[in-house]
């Protein structure tokens, strides 16, 4: 069949105008596939639309579905003559196959011409209350398509209160497309809501019963109306505290499903209700929720990102581990080793299993994490052997005890002279000098050794600071910095910024023999084009014509301890991430906002009830 | 959900679309894709990318790329199930799925998706139901023809409870076949410590069974047999990590007793995926691994592999790679066993042994030339990759699982089932460093 997917040549439109409109039936069929097939590597075909409906009344159905295929692509650049074929559709939306009925709903309702919702809405209200589940679980997804084709038309016709009917039918797989309709409809609803939303067919104000079918619908249904019902569920808001415990106990079993999908919407609902109903116990409780279900949660978050899974998934699966461990830092205590780096891994593994490392790293498992960055450090990757050379920095910064042995390990890193290596190297002990002043500086002859290597402007400037705050215990200082005042001009503006402020340094600790250069620096920073360096030179200028004394308080004052940054997200950010658990925004660490231009906030139940929450406790009055 | 499915050959043409939204232009998401994803390597960086408001997310296989798209915050790990879900569908319908089998079916795949996703939302995606109503040659005409009664019994099955499985089959001979199946996974340090090992495992069922057969399965799991307190301890116990099983399988009776209870499917499916570290014992080791410089356009590598299971057993397919440098000129090869050869395309010596008896230990050599470059140094650039171990042992579950029971009881048929079980462990990303 590749024949069909040949290119257009000339004429070839006519050819087929021709073939569509001959009496032979292969012909047709031969020239429908190719019209599908050029459609389908995203040719223009609309021009045909007219000769290819011409078939849509034909009784074979293999060309029917051809046929309805073709109509849902290009509808929209014919409406008018689009319209005309709601006759047909109709018809066979009574047709006796239930097959043939539900191709009919789900092809009609995929029409999104505006017209169309007028004779969409007899046929679909029927569909909804066909005798058979086929089609009611077809007219229940039908429904939030026809909010896309006419809002308006779809609000008013009541299909809400229909789809919030199949809520409780007897089919499991009509209750988890209807959630999912639900759903969808309620996250394109936008601010403004939608008219026609009751209490009584919002999500989040499902009734208890109701709760119970879906619950129940749950053993039922097919793995993915399992995510639709639980992710409908994670819209609810539970009216006790008992009734939430109730849904988390019911909610555990699916940690053990095979779908990945089925087991983080489980994870995504658990972790809501240790974000809500989890901060209304006393802190006992809490603390005993917390161990419950982090151990149920932990193993088959550890099989997600492991062995069997492809490589996508496992991804997916290691971003979320990476936000949730940032919250319930014990979830996955001694499983450090899981997160081992293996040599095939791809590189967006490897990248996070380095993150999920250095958050889990401890005093115990320092050792042995040391030792695996070390490896990693000597990879092909370039990014990936900087974040591993960045790694072992910032487990100097997280683990006091463990500091000398770090350093030791970027010193023979240091060593090996690969020169990005070396300059992330430096760039980190920048910020453990930070971390320790005073300690460790007697590394700082074999920094210099390598002065002369470094190209990249973070480098330079970390190696620059280095040099200016221990000017004192460097011998040539001066000589050093001679060298980067010589390449002044050539530098970037955040490097010479950083020459500006060593040379200031190492004048206020040697006075004597460094005042030519440092007249040198000041000129060439109050001369500069750049206001930054200009008006900073010139600030340092006149203090230190004014008064010497002061500009030492100022200049060499002590610092700022700088902090373990491991956990990444501040407490709003990390939060919102969390209510996202198992989807892009998961995925990016991203608000969904934050990539999705027109994204509209669904109205988030869940948390004003945080909100509620500490009133509460203000109030001293812990529910439940 | 998803807006629209992509298939995309290594170049990056459109070669089969399908959109499920009206807010897609496949021309153009191809032409994003092809440009801003591939052309950039940024596929290879993540499968996951945004441009503007559209987020793509990828599958590499065979020669293709497979495209979801997407304009709202998707479900990400829903959409790369569904993708790795709909792949095995095609398989069990054309086979290999690349690009000519992909074209060359492409009425068939227009056909399958129709059926399994609607609105971007999956739907039913068991194989053996959609056979019942879609065939190789697509829509199958006689069912339709058939009348009301057949076919109100697929919507049944298309929507029903017991979903994967069919009313009314009969067998002459009642069979059921276990395959347990382990992929060992090994990381080893120079020294011959383990740093990590764990095996993902899962047990294939094959099941000829006629009518709807209650199943019950046991295993020798601390869980369970501390759940029969009476069962003699016969078998060591394993401590399972993790377990997932199929649909079929009773999640609520498993969470409140461990016993794993199901009606299974007709045909072979995976019952259940497990995964075990503590008493892993891996099957093949390394022993004093050394790589020796002398000079700098020589290297000499050296080590022992020893195979730690009963010498009952043996290995089949062991395929060892031993990595060398991109500069490698030529080598002096010497293996104790099997045959072992410079593969410049895989920058690898490749060793092969086609039986790997259990408790043997073979010894590999090699004199390593280099062509000597200009930078200098050839050898301390390298960044000396681990040696991988491809394997399979027939009969060994290197976790030490062990299948205790199976119980077969059909209500209204009571027959005798006949019962088999194998096992075979093979090697996951089984690492060793030099």
């Amino acid at each position: 069949m590749s024949k069909f997917f040949q290119t257009t040549k000339k004429g070839e439109a006519h050819e087929l105008k021709e073939e569509l409109n001959s009496d032979n039936r292969e012909k047709q069929k031969n020239a429908i596939k190719k019209v599908i097939a050029s459609m389908t590597v995203g040719r223009d075909v609309s021009s045909l639309f007219s000769d290819v409906t011409r078939l849509i009344s034909t009784v074979s159905i293999d060309i029917k579905k051809l046929v309805y295929l073709y109509i849902m692509n290009n509808a929209k650049s014919q409406p008018e003559k689009a319209v005309l074929l709601a006759g047909a559709f109709v018809r066979d939306s009574q047709n006796e196959s239930p097959l043939i009925r539900g191709l009919a709903i789900r092809t009609m309702s995929a029409i999104n011409v505006e017209k169309m919702a007028d004779y969409l809405a007899d046929p679909l209200r029927k569909a909804l209350r066909d005798s058979d589940p086929y089609v009611r679980k077809t007219a229940a997804i039908a429904v939030a398509k026809m909010f896309t084709i006419n809002k308006l038309k779809a609000e008013e016709g009541g299909f809400l209160d229909m789809l919030q009917e199949l809520l409780c039918d007897s089919n499991p797989t009509v209750v988890s497309n209807a959630v999912a309709s639900l759903c969808e409809i309620r996250e394109n609803s936008g601010a403004g809501g939608l008219r026609g939303a009751t209490s009584s067919n919002d999500l989040a104000e499902f009734k208890p019963q109701t709760v119970h079918t879906l619950l129940n619908a749950l053993n039922e249904a097919s793995e993915w109306g399992q995510v639709y019902i639980l992710e409908g569920l994670c819209g609810y808001t539970a009216k006790t505290l008992d009734e939430a415990d109730m849904i988390a106990e019911r909610i555990v079993p699916r940690l053990q499903h095979s779908n990945a999908a089925v087991v983080l919407a489980a994870v995504k609902i658990l972790v809501q209700y240790l974000e809500t109903w989890g901060k209304r116990v006393s802190p006992d409780i809490r603390e005993e929720n917390i161990r419950k279900f982090c151990g149920k949660m932990a193993p088959p978050l550890v099989s997600l990102m492991s062995g069997s899974q492809e490589f996508e998934i496992r991804y997916v699966a290691l971003r979320n581990i990476t936000l949730i461990i940032q919250r319930f830092p014990d979830l996955l205590a001694n499983q450090i080793k899981v997160f081992f780096v293996k040599y095939n891994d791809p590189i967006y593994i490897k990248l996070e299993k380095l993150d999920i490392m250095l958050l889990l790293v401890d005093p115990t498992t320092v050792d042995i994490c040391l030792s695996e960055f070390r490896e990693y450090a000597q990879e092909i990757d370039v990014e990936f052997v900087r974040k591993s050379v960045r790694a072992i920095g910032r487990t100097a910064i997280k683990i006091d005890s463990a500091t000398q042995k770090c350093i030791d390990v970027l010193l023979k890193l240091i060593e090996t002279k690969v020169n990005y290596v070396v300059q992330e190297a430096i760039i980190v002990i920048k910020d453990i000098f930070r971390k320790y002043p005073n300690q460790y500086e007697s590394i700082i002859g074999a920094l210099c050794e390598n002065l002369d290597t470094l190209d990249e402007p973070d480098a330079k400037a970390s190696m620059i600071w280095i040099i200016g705050e221990y000017a004192e215990r460097i011998e040539n200082a001066d000589e050093l910095l001679e060298m980067f005042v010589d390449s002044f001009e050539d530098e970037t503006n955040f490097v010479k910024l950083s020459i500006l402020s060593a040379m200031v340094k190492l004048f206020l600790k040697r006075p004597t023999d460094t005042q030519e250069l440092l007249q040198r620096v000041l000129k060439l920073a109050s001369d500069s084009d750049i206001p930054d360096l200009r008006d900073r030179g010139y600030m340092y200028w006149r203090l230190l014509s004014a008064d010497p004394e002061a500009a030492k308080e100022v200049v060499l004052a002590s610092k700022d301890v700088i902090n373990d940054a491991t956990s990444k997200y501040d407490t709003g950010l990390l939060e919102e991430l969390l209510m996202n658990i198992s989807s892009l925004s998961s995925v990016y660490h991203k608000p969904p906002s934050a990539f999705l231009p027109d994204y509209l906030h669904p109205p988030k139940r869940v948390v004003y009830m945080e909100d509620e929450d500490e009133e509460d406790q203000e109030g001293g009055g812990a529910g439940g | 959900m998803i807006g629209a499915i992509l298939f995309l050959n290594s170049r990056g043409d459109i070669i089969l679309s399908r959109a499920f939204k009206d807010n897609v232009n496949i021309r153009a998401f191809g032409e994003a894709f092809r440009t801003q994803v591939i052309a950039t390597k940024l596929a290879d960086r993540s499968p996951v990318n945004t441009l503007g408001s559209v987020s793509f997310l990828h599958m590499r296989h065979e020669n293709l790329y497979i495209v979801a798209t997407s304009r709202s915050n998707v479900n990400a790990a829903l959409v790369f199930t569904f993708l790795s879900c709909m792949l095995k569908i095609f398989k069990g319908y054309f086979g290999t799925v690349n690009e000519e089998n992909v074209k060359e079916s492409f009425v068939l795949v227009q056909e399958l998706l129709d059926e399994i996703v609607d609105f971007g939302y999956p739907q039913n995606t068991e194989v053996d139901v959609l056979k019942m109503y879609i065939t190789v040659q697509g829509l199958n005409m006689d069912l339709l023809t058939r009348g009301k009664e057949s076919q109100s019994e697929i919507s049944m099955k298309v929507t029903g409870k017991i979903n994967w499985r069919k009313d009314g089959i009969k067998y002459r001979k009642n069979e059921v076949f276990l395959d347990v199946v382990e992929d060992v996974n090994l990381l080893m340090s120079q020294q011959g410590t383990i740093l990590h090992r764990d095996v993902s495992g899962k047990v294939v069922m094959k099941s000829f069974l006629s009518g709807t057969p209650e199943c019950k399965f046991g295993l020798n799991d601390k869980g369970m047999l501390e759940k029969e307190r009476s069962s003699a301890k016969k078998h060591s116990e394993i401590d399972l990590e993790d377990v997932t099983f199929h649909q079929c399988v009773r999640l609520g009776k498993f969470d409140a007793d461990r016993t794993i209870s199901f009606i299974p499917p007709d045909g072979e499916f995976v019952l259940m995926k497990y995964r075990i570290q503590d008493t892993v014992n891996p099957p093949f080791r390394v022993l004093s691994p050394t790589v020796r410089e002398l000079g700098k356009t020589r290297l000499e590598i050296d080590f022992k592999v020893k195979a730690e299971f009963s010498s009952r057993l043996f290995g089949t397919s062991v395929v060892i790679n031993v990595p060398c440098p991109k500069q490698t000129a030529s080598c002096k090869i010497n293996v104790t066993t099997g045959r072992a050869r410079y593969e410049a395309e895989h920058h690898a010596i490749v060793w092969r042994v086609r039986r790997f008896p259990g408790g043997s230990e073979f010894r590999f050599g090699a004199e390593v030339e280099l062509i000597s470059s200009t930078s200098g140094g050839a050898a301390t650039h390298w960044s000396r990759p681990p040696i991988s171990f491809q394997f399979q042992v027939p009969m060994l579950a290197a976790s030490g699982l062990h299948v205790r029971f199976l119980k077969v009881h059909e209500p209204k048929l009571s027959y005798q089932a006949v019962k088999w079980v194998r096992y075979i462990s093979k090697a996951g990303q089984y690492e060793c460093r030099i």
